[in-house]
């Protein structure tokens, strides 16, 4: 039963029935409804139970403000944390529940919990309370989050997909009520691109439930007239369902659209919630404001009301929240409540206007309904549990400070008050600016003139000058975007209503002081009163971003609206200040919570970050390699065979490259091509060693350093001709090199004639090293590839099974080794025609981790995990990789001259062999000297790389160890974290053909 | 040892099969249609965009001239030319074409520019169709309106979380250059964020036509 909805009215569809669940109960609302409307045209009253005192709490406001009504919406993975019921369309089977009170809002086990709680439950509680033992904390935290609630999120993965969007605009418009219609349309016409964006589910803002008239027409048929003349012009993207969530730097706005949550839970196929990423050349802030509460006794009891939640609710939803009303007002507007009220045909008890007897159109006509109006009077407190059953109200006198005499009860079981309007500026705090209070209108409105605003945001209230505000803002914001601003669109034809100055009244007198009265609420989320805002100023904390912090004030989602400006004026009134100079809190994104998911957009998945495959990718996912992430490259790891264990894989990759051949993807490694007459003398001032006399056809291994002589980057750089090099970088460092040289390039030696090309991606570069790859290359290859022609370190032009390429001899394994260089698109092709050539010698294909260890064998550095950017080439015993004699300085040169540099006890990279020989040492594990020295120990270094070799037969280790150098033949030890302690010998790091012989083979 | 071996080029996305995927959507309609333009020449052209003499050689060798000003193109029957950067174009033309273009750049070439082959370093994705600019708006954060992305302008820039050189063929027709190793995830992207507009394959193609 849909206890209180009119026959008539409202903006909804009573043909469509739809059914929905709160708190387990089924219940009935229309298509058209919010969450919040069906609720209260069902009559359920309690909808929550509040944070830190467990009251029972109801629904107060029709928008964003919403303190009570947060609930979780949905079941199970689609399931949203928070969003208001006020802002939550209604749809078929929805289903929501309280997020706090458990376990029901009825009967809640916290309440006898909580009041007890409350009372010892001061402001300032957490920091007070739960200080001491510290240890404890952990478990008073989880009592106070499974008692606090507000919302959970999904334990499961989400099925619905997000995504975002990119606009340039000339004109963005932030909220679609009647200013940013006008603005909208008036900036429209001029030519410029307009976006307008509104986060209620239609479009109007308050002009929905007005009673005026304009043109002749009803506002709301010339709104409609309006909103229908918006969506068909071409040059105007309205955006509905979308919060502006946060306004940044240079222009740029983010908004959420809900897409498809007023349809349903889950919507398949489609975008739940995409984000909009707006760069506008003028940003116009339409955002209109929000409607304060008075503080008084008891005023959280449900049924008490925001007074124009109540005209929202009778005009766009036909529900009557109540029977009996009482309004409390402090200005003209909310007279439309309790007008509203007794037209749906249900008692209005009184008007009580706290200002001294007044006149204006809107209180004639609420006398001429016969409604009873008590002047200089204030409700002071609320009488019942779950729901208001009367009030008490008092005279008060002309300034709101005190009552003057003995108070009255009035059954009632709705109070709707009003404290007049709080512009809502929170978009423009976010870049900073400070609100600008203004007495006129009691309220902050944005501060700096530089920000384009219109409308109640700015001010203006009465729908006359809203209208003509839109309509020049949106002139201005079009003619500052470059538009030439010709005529402005019309003025319509409104009445001015004569209206009575409103009465700056925040906190309603008690005839109790202020910490003896009933409960006076501030901040419903957060459970802030009146008392707990004094006892603050009491306790030392004056400044109001004090005062926040040490009563939760405007916390969290709530992000200070519908608490805030009363929680500033009871500070200043408690340190006689004025509103001004106590100032406003900073105000932060997100405006209303927004879910992760469309933060996160479509870089979800597979799409979480992009992957880089090679040209023989399917190759390798057809023989079962295990992938490794080396950057953002998918790079072979091992190629298990027949179910064997990775360390298995391992052993057998080795042997078989150490014994025949073994062949690798390195088509990953950064490539450089490097062309000018002065490519040569560019090498020489980035690496280190000297590139002068290197002769055509050679290769050379370089290092680079940064200015402070530590290595970043190694590789292989041949010589083409006199004017053309190729480099080769390492696979994780090829883009950072690329800058590196463009850096230094354009900004300190334009002079030289030089230009870099990436071309890691046109080359596929397959590895083939062992004993027997000759052979393989032979036959795959008829050019000559014997020593002579061929040489150690030197690269030839051939063709290898019918496709141009560059042949390298190199070697990262210490075996003889060939990287054949082809373009990518014949990738796959050679490398299959390789395998077929290879099948004699058993070729075996190997991944990084074969790689990795054969590398080591040899004492070969890998950048960035054997360095780690504190690591100079000496230290490594590279002198060989200095070239002290260039003409030219290189990078890092003179910082090896420096103290700390020329110290012989740094870090020195040596080789570990275990003392147990099958136990591989933990990579990371740090190196001490005296294993019986008490804690803190002193470290004198770590191991860097660590494997079991299968050629050599025992666990090898390469480590970074003080002094590490003159320290061969010494015993280190590793203490671990379970008290073990290995114990290692201090070696040289080639493990493996130290001459080199292998490598060098005929 | 035999000489005859058969090498197939594969594109970046050989593996997708487009051609199957083509053609099963025959009688498809979409906002989004996809065509590989793929196995193309793309040459990379360095040099000083100040000095007359380099213009003139590029000239004589394209029959076309460069573009100098910055994010813009130029294109004749044989070649498409991107302005990439102050001293960088990329031109593209058929594989065939390619050897000789390269030569005649090699001879009427003088003085200090580069010239680099990165023919398999990319590829070209075509997109076309009535939802293309919402397809961009929804991978790219530059400016896609028609005012400010106008036809024949090329720009390099973010697509998703990588990058791709973008090209505005006409109205609703874009050519995107991208990156051998990232195509693969530009595909996929692509799939997803045309999802709400249907997506046609459309069959690759050898040519820039």
């Amino acid at each position: 039963m849909q206890i209180n909805r009119l026959n008539h009215g409202g903006n909804i569809d009573r043909n469509q029935v739809l059914s929905f669940q709160f708190n387990g109960m089924t219940y009935q609302g229309y298509q058209g409804d919010t969450l919040a409307s069906a609720l209260l045209a069902n009559g359920v009253n309690v909808v929550g139970r509040s944070f830190k005192y467990s009251r029972p709490r109801g629904i107060m406001t029709a928008d964003a403000q919403e303190p009570n009504a947060i609930f979780q919406i949905g079941t199970n993975a689609s399931t949203i944390p928070n969003p208001r019921a006020t802002q939550t369309p209604l749809y078929d089977n929805l289903v929501a529940s309280s997020t706090n009170g458990w376990p029901n809002v009825e009967f809640d086990m916290m309440a006898g919990i909580g009041k007890l709680g409350g009372a010892m439950m001061p402001p300032g509680f957490y920091y007070k309370t739960f200080m001491y033992p510290q240890s404890m904390w952990m478990n008073y935290e989880k009592l106070i989050r499974k008692g606090a609630g507000l919302g959970r999120s999904p334990m499961t993965a989400d099925p619905d997909r997000y995504d975002t969007m990119h606009h340039h605009c000339d004109v963005m418009i932030i909220g679609g009520g009647v200013a940013g219609i006008m603005a909208a349309l008036n900036a429209a016409q001029t030519g410029a691109n307009v976006i307008i964006c509104d986060e209620q589910e239609q479009l109007g803002g308050q002009t929905l439930s007005s009673t005026e008239t304009v043109n002749d027409i009803t506002a709301t048929q010339w709104l409609s007239q309006q909103i229908e003349q918006l969506r068909k012009q071409e040059n105007i993207l309205v955006l509905s369902r979308s919060t502006t969530f946060g306004y940044y730097d240079h222009n740029l706005i983010g908004i959420n659209q809900r897409c498809t949550d007023h349809l349903g839970e889950h919507v398949p196929h489609s975008t739940r919630q995409r984000v909009h990423k707006v760069r506008a050349k003028q940003i116009v802030l339409a955002t209109g404001a929000h409607e304060r509460p008075l503080v008084y006794g008891n005023n959280d009891i449900p049924g008490c009301m925001l007074a124009n939640a109540i005209s929202t609710y009778i005009q766009c939803y036909a529900v009557i929240p109540g029977n009996k009303l009482v309004l409390m007002t402090t200005n003209d507007s909310a007279y439309q409540a309790a007008i509203d009220w007794h037209d749906a045909g249900r008692q209005v008890m009184a008007i009580i206007d706290t200002r001294p007897k007044t006149d204006s159109a809107i209180i004639q006509q609420a006398q001429n309904k016969g409604i009873n109006i008590i002047f200089s009077h204030a409700v002071i407190e609320v009488q019942g549990s779950k729901r208001v059953n009367s009030v008490n109200i008092a005279p008060i006198n002309n300034t709101g400070d005190n009552v003057i005499g003995p108070a009255i009860n009035i059954v009632c079981d709705t109070v709707a008050s009003s404290g007049g309007w709080s512009p809502v500026l929170h978009l423009s705090s976010h870049l900073g600016q400070k609100p600008l209070w203004r007495d006129d209108i009691i309220g902050f409105v944005p501060g700096q003139n530089d920000l384009l605003n219109c409308g109640a945001v700015s001010g203006k209230y009465a729908l006359l000058s809203v209208i003509e505000d839109g309509i020049a803002t949106g002139g201005k914001a079009a003619e500052l975007s470059g538009f030439e601003r010709l005529t402005d669109l019309p003025i319509p034809d409104i009445i001015p209503q004569i209206t009575a100055a409103p009465m700056a009244l925040f906190h309603v007198p008690h005839i109790q002081t202020t910490s003896r009265a009933p409960k006076q609420f501030v901040d419903y989320q957060n459970d802030v009163t009146a008392a707990a805002i004094e006892l603050a100023n009491r306790e030392g904390f004056e400044s109001i971003e004090h005062v926040k912090r040490y009563t939760a004030l405007g916390f969290g989602t709530d992000q200070g609206k519908l608490g805030n400006i009363n929680g500033i004026a009871i500070t200043a009134k408690s340190l006689a200040k004025t509103i001004p100079e106590t100032g406003t809190t900073i105000f932060r994104p997100m405006y209303t919570p927004t879910t992760m998911g469309a933060l996160a957009g479509a870089h979800v998945k597979q799409l979480f970050a992009p992957a880089r495959f090679t040209a023989m990718h399917q190759w390798h996912l057809q023989h079962g390699a295990e992938f490794e992430d080396v950057g953002q490259w998918k790079r072979p790891w091992y190629f298990p065979k027949n179910g064997e264990s990775m360390q298995q894989a391992l052993l057998r990759e080795c042997l078989a490259t150490r014994n025949s051949v073994g062949i690798l993807d390195a088509s990953t490694l950064g490539k450089i091509d490097i062309q000018g007459k002065d490519a040569r003398e560019f090498l020489n001032r980035i690496y280190t060693n000297a590139w002068s006399k290197l002769g055509i056809g050679k290769c050379r291994y370089g290092v680079m350093c940064k200015e402070d002589g530590m290595i970043f980057d190694d590789g292989v750089t041949s010589c083409i001709n006199d004017h053309h090099f190729i480099m080769t970088t390492t696979t994780g460092g090829a883009a950072g090199v690329l800058q590196w040289l463009e850096l230094w390039h354009q900004t300190e030696w334009p002079e030289l004639e030089v230009y870099f090309t990436s071309v890691t991606d046109h080359w596929t570069t397959m590895t083939i090293s062992g004993p027997n790859s000759r052979k393989v290359l032979q036959k795959v290859c008829q050019d000559d590839v014997s020593k002579q022609a061929l040489p150690f370190m030197s690269w030839i032009d051939a063709t290898v099974a019918g496709v141009k390429a560059r042949i390298f001899r190199i070697s990262f394994t210490g075996e003889l080794s060939f990287e054949i260089n082809v373009p990518a698109n014949l990738g796959l092709s050679v490398w299959q025609h390789i395998m077929d050539a290879g099948a004699e010698f058993e070729i075996t294909p190997y991944g990084t981790e074969t790689m990795h260890i054969l590398r080591a064998e040899k004492g070969f550095i890998i950048v960035g995990q054997d360095t780690d950017g504190s690591v100079t080439p000496q230290d490594l015993d590279m002198n060989w990789v200095i070239s002290p004699n260039k003409s030219f300085s290189c990078i890092g040169k003179r910082s090896w001259d420096r103290i700390d540099t020329k110290r012989n006890d740094r870090k020195q990279m040596v080789g570990l062999k275990a003392k147990d020989t099958n136990q591989v040492l933990p990579e990371g594990a740090q190196i001490v000297l005296d294993p019986q020295q008490k804690l803190p120990m002193t470290m004198v270094g770590h191991v860097t790389s660590s494997y079991f070799s299968a050629c050599l037969g025992y666990s090898f280790a390469l480590a970074l160890v003080k002094s590490g150098t003159s320290r061969y033949g010494e015993t280190v030890y590793l203490p671990q974290a379970n008290g073990q302690i290995y114990e290692a010998e201090i070696c040289s790091p080639i493990f493996y053909d130290p001459k080199g012989e292998r490598q060098h083979v005929e | 040892m035999s000489n005859n071996y058969i090498n197939s080029p594969a594109s970046p996305l050989a593996h997708t099969n487009l051609a199957q995927l083509a053609k099963q959507h025959s009688n498809v309609t979409a906002g989004i249609n996809f065509r590989e333009l793929m196995l193309l020449g793309h040459l990379i052209l360095r040099g000083n965009a100040n000095d007359p003499a380099f213009l003139n050689g590029a000239q004589q060798s394209l029959q076309l001239a460069l573009p100098i000003t910055p994010c813009s193109s130029s294109k004749n029957s044989d070649y498409l030319v991107f302005w990439l950067s102050p001293n960088e174009w990329l031109i593209i033309c058929q594989q065939e074409t390619f050897a000789q273009l390269t030569a005649q750049l090699t001879d009427n070439l003088v003085g200090h520019y580069a010239l680099v082959d990165v023919s398999s370093a990319q590829t070209i994705i075509e997109l076309s169709g009535d939802e293309v600019i919402n397809l961009l708006k929804k991978s790219t954060s530059y400016n896609t309106n028609p005012d400010h992305f106008t036809i024949g302008k090329v720009v390099t820039t973010t697509f998703a979380q990588t990058s791709a050189t973008i090209y505005k063929a006409e109205s609703q027709r874009f050519l995107l250059v991208t990156r051998r190793s990232f195509t693969d995830y530009i595909w996929i992207w692509i799939q997803q964020a045309s999802q709400e507009y249907g997506l046609k394959i459309l069959p690759p193609a050898k040519a820039l036509e």
